[in-house]
């Protein structure tokens, strides 16, 4: 049996390059030994950790003090639970994606025991040699398999119809802008109907969700890329999952300004519009990709929370730099007059 | 692990970022549930009232009254511990009702606490078999000292105290493993399993 401690102890401490890190997720999922050793890793690590911790916060001279304080909190909390609801709301939701994450491990596992039971990876290895060794030329049955597969998910998925591993920081992120035609039959409307100036109206009457496509990006271990994941929820309109989606993605890798970009997305459909401005001002800050998007963006947000003031100066600087966004911001600016 | 200093919880929390109320599931969540079931709770018990923590740390950081005048943890942990200790009152305080439930939970939920005893002594036991330097070594490992934090803390070389390191968390999750006490609690977990799935 393969003694793996070595690479357990690397990838808790992030020590594995990319590489080995992915060939050891697959491992993980697919080796019950080693997955059954890494779970008694992890958990001595937090027995121990929590541990630690409780020590030292059973030693502070300060728990007296805050003890006195934290049970009027509690008396509190449980005599108005109403005034903690919107507490509540955030706690769960960002709670929920690591109960996600953990109904996905115990899925793969349990599909992974399943195919170790019933021995299905040399049936499905004889089907994938059977595949790649027949002929180049697709038969008529094959072209109509593929036609079928492809038209089913074309509503959903814009995809190669050759699969290919990509990098994910080769992620190319292509955004449709608005219909034109749409656009312009929806401004003619508007101004028919003499609208009005609440910023309420103004909002509704201009946001509408970003209309935005990735190509779905599969790794070594098959499986989505989880950027293209979170787009597609988000797509999808579940902006729920889709925000904490985005919200872990930031946690990995807090420098990356499209996982904060689409987070703002998020938010603001989630009516989080105190959020949706932090983060499209963290992606204008940066002075990277979204800029125009970001702007016209966190002016709507602006709109909603009656900031017109700085709604304005965004619209402003949109209406001066060519682009798609040029003549909606000026047609924005013009409707707030 | 990415670590957040008290002041970047607060502000993250205050302007409602996700990722900083896993980052605190997953550093604090262990603490509480140790504290939780060394007073007679079960994991479950120990995730409900991790989350109602937060939840009135949340709403105090939020309406300003609140003033963080020691370690956030240190804040987490007495309001989980005064949280969970009305619990424990109002079970006791509601004697009839509570008894009569506390009786049939009571079977299920006692090989968990049974098994949870015997997991914490059995883990200290075999960590206090490790030589001294192991135990120093992983001591400031677990309080998320770096390995060259830990290095310049006990006057090693930094490549040793890697390779250290990986010896004795090697060595005690070979004791672990093999441990009389840890084949009874996977023991009683695949007899659970059993019946579950039956």
């Amino acid at each position: 049996m393969r003694n793996y401690i070595g690479y357990i102890i690397d990838y808790s401490d992030g020590a594995l390059t990319e590489r080995k890190r992915k060939w050891f997720e697959l491992e993980l999922v697919q080796n019950e030994v080693l997955r059954n050793e890494f779970n008694l890793f992890e958990q001595i690590n937090s027995t121990m950790r929590g541990k630690s911790d409780l020590n030292e916060i059973r030693r502070e001279p300060e728990l007296k003090e805050v003890d006195i304080l934290t049970k009027q909190m509690v008396s509190d909390f449980q005599r108005n639970p109403e005034k903690f609801e919107p507490a509540k709301t955030f706690v769960e939701s960002s709670l929920i994606q690591n109960q996600i994450d953990l109904e996905l491990q115990k899925d793969l596992n349990l599909t992974s025991d399943e195919i170790k039971k019933h021995n299905l990876n040399d049936i499905t290895k004889g089907w994938v040699d059977e595949w790649n060794s027949a002929d180049q030329k697709e038969s008529t049955e094959t072209v109509n398999r593929r036609s079928f597969i492809n038209s089913s998910l074309s509503d959903n998925i814009q995809h190669d119809t050759t699969p290919t591993i990509r990098n994910k920081k080769n992620l190319a992120i292509r955004i449709i802008g608005f219909s034109a035609a749409a656009l312009i039959a929806a401004l003619f409307v508007i101004k028919t109907l003499a609208p009005s100036n609440n910023p309420e109206d103004i909002y509704s009457d201009f946001y509408k969700p970003l209309n935005a496509y990735t190509s779905i990006t599969r790794n070594s271990a098959n499986t989505v890329d989880p950027f293209s994941n979170a787009v597609e929820k988000y797509k999808q309109g579940q902006f729920q999952v889709a925000g904490a989606m985005f919200s872990d993605l930031i946690y990995e890798d807090p420098s990356n300004i499209s996982y904060r970009f689409f987070s703002g997305l998020s938010q603001m459909e989630l009516d989080n519009y105190e959020q949706s401005i932090q983060l499209f001002s963290e992606v204008i800050s940066k002075n990277g990709e979204f800029q125009k998007e970001a702007k016209w963006y966190l002016s709507l947000s602006y709109i909603k929370t009656n900031n017109l003031q700085k709604a304005s100066v965004l619209l402003n600087e949109l209406s001066q730099e060519k682009g798609y966004y040029q003549s909606l911001a000026q047609d924005l600016l013009e409707r707030m007059k | 692990m990415i670590e957040f200093s008290d002041k970047e919880i607060i502000e993250c929390l205050r302007s409602r970022q996700s990722y900083v109320v896993r980052y605190l599931s997953d550093r604090y969540l262990p603490m509480i549930r140790l504290m939780v079931t060394q007073m007679g709770g079960t994991s479950e018990d120990a995730k409900d009232i991790f989350q109602d923590g937060l939840i009135i740390m949340l709403e105090k950081i939020d309406s300003n009254q609140f003033k963080l005048s020691c370690k956030f943890k240190t804040f987490l942990y007495s309001v989980c511990e005064n949280l969970w200790k009305s619990i424990l009152e109002k079970r006791k305080a509601a004697n009839n009702y509570f008894n009569r439930r506390l009786d049939q939970s009571s079977e299920n939920d006692f090989s968990e606490e049974y098994d949870n005893q015997l997991y914490e002594s059995m883990l200290n036991e075999v960590f206090e078999t490790l030589d001294p330097t192991c135990k120093e070594i992983l001591k400031l490992y677990w309080q998320e000292y770096s390995p060259m934090e830990i290095a310049e803390k006990l006057g090693y070389t930094y490549g040793y105290v890697r390779k250290k390191k990986c010896e004795c968390q090697a060595e005690l999750l070979k004791r672990i493993s093999n441990h009389p006490s840890f084949k009874q609690i996977k023991r009683t977990e695949k007899a659970i399993m059993q019946i579950v799935c039956e």
